[in-house]
Parts: C-alpha cells; sequence; structure tokens
C-alpha cells in the first residue's frame, strides 16, 4: 500500500485545497485505504465542531486596555511591536481566549442550555392522543431540537 | 313537481362529533402522498412583529404506519428526512450527513391509557361538526375544540369525509399572537408507495452518528420518578391538566427531570433542574393579570417560563395563557 496522507497534505484535502495530481493521488489511495479515510473524517468532523463552537468579542474595555498597553509601547519596547513578535503571541493569546470561553460554557457550573428541553417538549407532543404529525414532525426534527439527541446523553439517576 | 324542485335539499347528515374524533385518530386506511405547509407563529419580536416559522414538506403515507417526510428549504431542495416504518425511525439532516435514529413516536408504553386520556379530552373541551369549505380539492368537515378552562388554545381539524385523513389543522389563542398550522396544498390518495421509501436509514454512512438516547422518551410513573430522583410532582394542575409520565435524562452531567401532563389536547411539560436553564434574552413576555414568578418567553413551543424553589430550578412549556401558566406554577411552588 502507498504511504498514508498525512499532514498538510490530509489537512488541504479536507479543506478541498488540494488540486489536480496531488488529489487524484489522495483519492486513490483514500479508495482502498480505510485508516486513511477515518483520518479525514475525523479532521473534517473537528473542524465542523470548531466552526459550531460559540464566538465571543472581545469585551470594549479589555480591547483598549490592550490597545493601550501594547499598541502605545515606549520606544525601547519597539521591539515587540514587530509583528513578527505579536502574530504568533497573538495567536496563542486568541486560542487560549477562545479555549476559555468554550471550556466555560461546558462548565458543570454553567447554565443549561434551554434547546434540548424544548426539543424533550416537542418530542413528546409527537405521542400526544391528537397530535398533527406533521406540525408535531417539523418542530422536533429540526436541526436546533436535534441537540436533545446531543446533549442528553440518557443516563438516568 | 315544481314545488319539490323548490323545497330546500335535506341537510346532510353531520357525523357525530366522537365518531369523526376516532375515525380521525385511526391509522391511515389508504396511500397517500401530498405536499404540506406547516406556519407556527409565536409571540412578539422586540419591534411588536409577530415573529414566525414556516416550513414546507412533501409527505408520502403507507398504511398502516410507514410515513415519510422530506423537509425543504426555500429553493426546494430536501434540508432533512424524516421516516417511521411503525417501529424506528430516522432523522437524516442532508447537510451535515448526520442520522438520528430511535423508536417511532407512539412505540411507547403511555402511562395514561388512551381511554382515559380521551376521556380527558371530552371532559375538557367541547367538540364539534361542522362542514367546511374544500382544502386541497376535498371536501372535508370540521372539527372543532373548544376548551372549557379560560387560557386554553381552540383547535380545529379539516377532515377529508371520504379518506378521514387529517387535512389542515389550526391552533389558536384568541386574541393572542400564538397559532400553529398545518395543510395540504395538494394531496393524492390511493396513490401506491413504494416500499423502499420507508426503510429507516441507518447510521453506518460516513459522517453520521446514532446517539444512545436517540429519540424515544421514556414513560415514568410518578412513583418511579419519585424512586429515581427524590422528585414529587403532584398527579393534577389547574386547567383541567393531569400527569401523563415522566423522564429523566441528562444534559453536560446535570439531571433533569420531565413531568408531562395533559388536558387531552394539549400537553404541558414541567422540568425540574439543578442548574438554571439559559433563556433567550429576547421574545420576552410581559407579566399580566397573574404576577410571575420568573421569567416568561415566547418560543415555538408554545411559552416558556423559569423559577426557582429553594436549590431547584423549573422551567414549564405550554401553549396556554400567561395567566395560567402563574397559576399553574403557584401550585407546584
Amino acid at each position: 500500500m502507498k504511504e498514508h496522507i498525512v499532514g498538510e497534505e490530509i489537512s488541504a484535502l479536507s479543506d478541498g485545497a488540494l488540486s489536480g495530481a496531488a488529489r487524484a493521488r489522495a483519492e486513490a489511495h483514500l479508495a482502498d485505504c480505510g485508516a486513511c479515510r477515518r483520518e479525514l473524517e475525523s479532521l473534517r468532523h473537528l473542524k465542523r465542531l470548531l466552526a459550531a463552537a460559540p464566538r465571543r468579542t472581545l469585551p470594549a474595555d479589555l480591547a483598549l486596555n490592550l490597545e493601550h498597553r501594547y499598541v502605545g509601547a515606549r520606544p525601547w519596547t519597539a521591539a515587540f511591536t514587530r509583528p513578527a513578535f505579536w502574530v504568533p503571541v497573538g495567536a496563542v493569546a486568541a486560542a487560549a481566549l477562545a479555549f476559555s470561553v468554550w471550556s466555560r460554557s461546558l462548565s458543570p457550573a454553567g447554565d443549561l442550555p434551554l434547546e434540548p428541553l424544548l426539543a424533550a417538549h416537542e418530542r413528546y407532543s409527537a405521542e400526544a392522543l391528537v397530535p398533527e404529525p406533521n406540525l408535531v414532525a417539523s418542530s422536533y426534527s429540526d436541526p436546533l431540537t436535534l441537540t436533545y439527541a446531543d446533549a442528553a446523553d440518557g443516563t438516568t439517576e | 313537481m315544481l314545488a319539490a324542485a323548490l323545497a330546500p335539499a335535506p341537510a346532510r347528515a353531520l357525523p357525530r362529533p366522537e365518531e369523526l374524533l376516532d375515525a380521525a385518530l385511526a391509522a391511515p386506511s389508504v396511500p397517500y402522498q401530498g405536499h404540506v405547509m406547516v406556519t407556527q407563529w409565536y409571540g412578539h419580536s422586540a419591534d411588536g412583529r409577530v415573529r414566525s416559522r414556516t416550513e414546507e414538506m412533501r409527505v408520502y403515507v403507507r398504511p398502516p404506519d410507514q410515513v415519510r417526510r422530506e423537509f425543504l428549504t426555500l429553493d426546494g431542495t430536501v434540508a432533512r428526512v424524516l421516516i417511521s416504518d411503525g417501529d424506528r425511525e430516522s432523522v437524516r439532516l442532508v447537510k451535515s450527513g448526520r442520522t438520528i435514529v430511535g423508536d417511532a413516536a407512539g412505540t411507547g408504553d403511555k402511562v395514561l391509557a388512551p381511554e382515559l386520556e380521551r376521556a380527558t379530552l371530552l371532559s375538557n373541551y367541547d367538540l364539534s361538526v361542522s362542514t367546511a369549505e374544500a382544502v386541497a380539492g376535498r371536501a372535508t368537515w370540521r372539527l372543532s375544540f373548544a376548551p372549557k378552562a379560560a387560557g386554553k388554545a381552540r383547535q380545529t381539524l379539516w377532515i377529508d369525509r371520504e379518506t378521514k385523513i387529517v387535512l389542515r389543522l389550526k391552533r389558536w389563542q384568541p386574541g393572542r399572537p400564538f397559532a400553529s398550522e398545518a395543510y395540504f396544498v395538494s394531496i393524492s390518495p390511493r396513490k401506491e408507495q413504494p416500499e423502499e421509501l420507508f426503510r429507516v436509514e441507518d447510521s453506518t454512512g460516513v459522517g453520521s452518528a446514532v446517539h444512545a438516547r436517540a429519540l424515544a422518551p421514556r414513560f415514568l410513573t410518578l412513583d418511579q420518578l419519585r424512586a429515581r430522583s427524590g422528585s414529587t410532582f403532584p398527579d393534577k394542575l389547574p386547567g383541567g391538566f393531569i400527569f401523563e409520565s415522566a423522564d429523566v435524562f441528562s444534559v453536560r452531567k446535570s439531571p433533569v427531570r420531565h413531568a408531562r401532563y395533559t388536558d387531552g389536547l394539549t400537553v404541558l411539560s414541567v422540568f425540574q433542574t439543578d442548574r438554571p436553564v439559559r433563556l433567550p434574552k429576547n421574545a420576552a413576555i410581559p407579566a399580566g393579570r397573574e404576577a410571575l414568578p420568573g421569567p416568561l418567553r415566547a418560543s415555538t413551543a408554545g411559552k416558556v417560563m423559569q423559577w426557582r424553589v429553594g436549590p431547584r430550578h423549573y422551567v414549564m412549556m405550554s401553549d396556554v395563557s400567561r395567566d395560567l401558566m402563574a397559576e399553574i406554577a403557584k401550585s407546584l411552588r
């Protein structure tokens, strides 16, 4: 079997960024390599999750504070204002902030989302004595309400 | 002869309401396919406009209990497919490639016996039958449900005189911006439907997933709920609602106890949680005659209200008036 698709190549493939011969080679390999198909699907799944993750805007006062501290820096700190320094630092800081917001939203101390409860109510409505199946089915199969299937893990107390 | 011709035609005998109700609730007797529009109106937005949601679907039915519904996007492509073979059902989200599979609606053993639920309906609503306009070109009977208690929705079914298929449904609260409607734009009864349309989709395809809980609720009694969670709920609520069943599930590892009540027509859910539930910031509904124990919001499921008693948080949702919700919440505190 040919070499597996790894690293930048599989990332580019998942983004649809591979072209020409490289893409044809990758697709031929995928046709008979289950491990690479799983890896590709796992990568795409991760990207979908990240795309769907909540995004928050940096609070205005914090942004201003950071700007005052770092943009208006003294001359001896000029070296630190070069993009070559701040781009990677900024990227790490942004990633840390995003992770912090995301992990806070998953924190056991946080509020529960309403959607799984709405979905449970809508799904139960399909069991009513006089349901309007088309009306109810429209509600409980809605992608938003399917969070019931995602969020509720089914464990009982 | 002239006198006979001028005499009024004898009125066609109307079916009895209960007889028509039972016929409409029975499994379909003929295969059919059709095109359905669903619209929900649910409260006012901040700028005073009525909020609404509309969806279009293609429906295929094969007696006694096979159904396929294809929900369409605005440009007519299929956004998701719900298939039931009578035992299992699947929901496939076309764009994401995900499929969720679970037990079909109506296959679980409810706590409340069907005859008791029917008797509850008849004790809470006045039923009447009248002639009505055609729906999708077919002659109908109109079956109306008028609530005996204040603050509950009215409902009307337009039932095909020949096949007894419900061709149109409307629920509304008079004078309120809450209503739901579903109606057939077109329908072809007695059109044979191929078996393969109703094959429940499994989850072996790339990108799909099945979840342990899937779609089906469980039906616990009050005693089972108490034994599992230590939570107590009443067996009756104001407005003619009686306990039907309960379920316990987890959201983000936190238990959610779900008590379901019915008046025979309208479903009312009471959720009890250990952590507060995040309600949407918009869609707030101001208090009415009755003081509210907590925030009230509009949603596609009707109204949603949250309040707290000691360490426990409650969320109630139903298609009833805010005053009735306040009264019910008071009885639970």
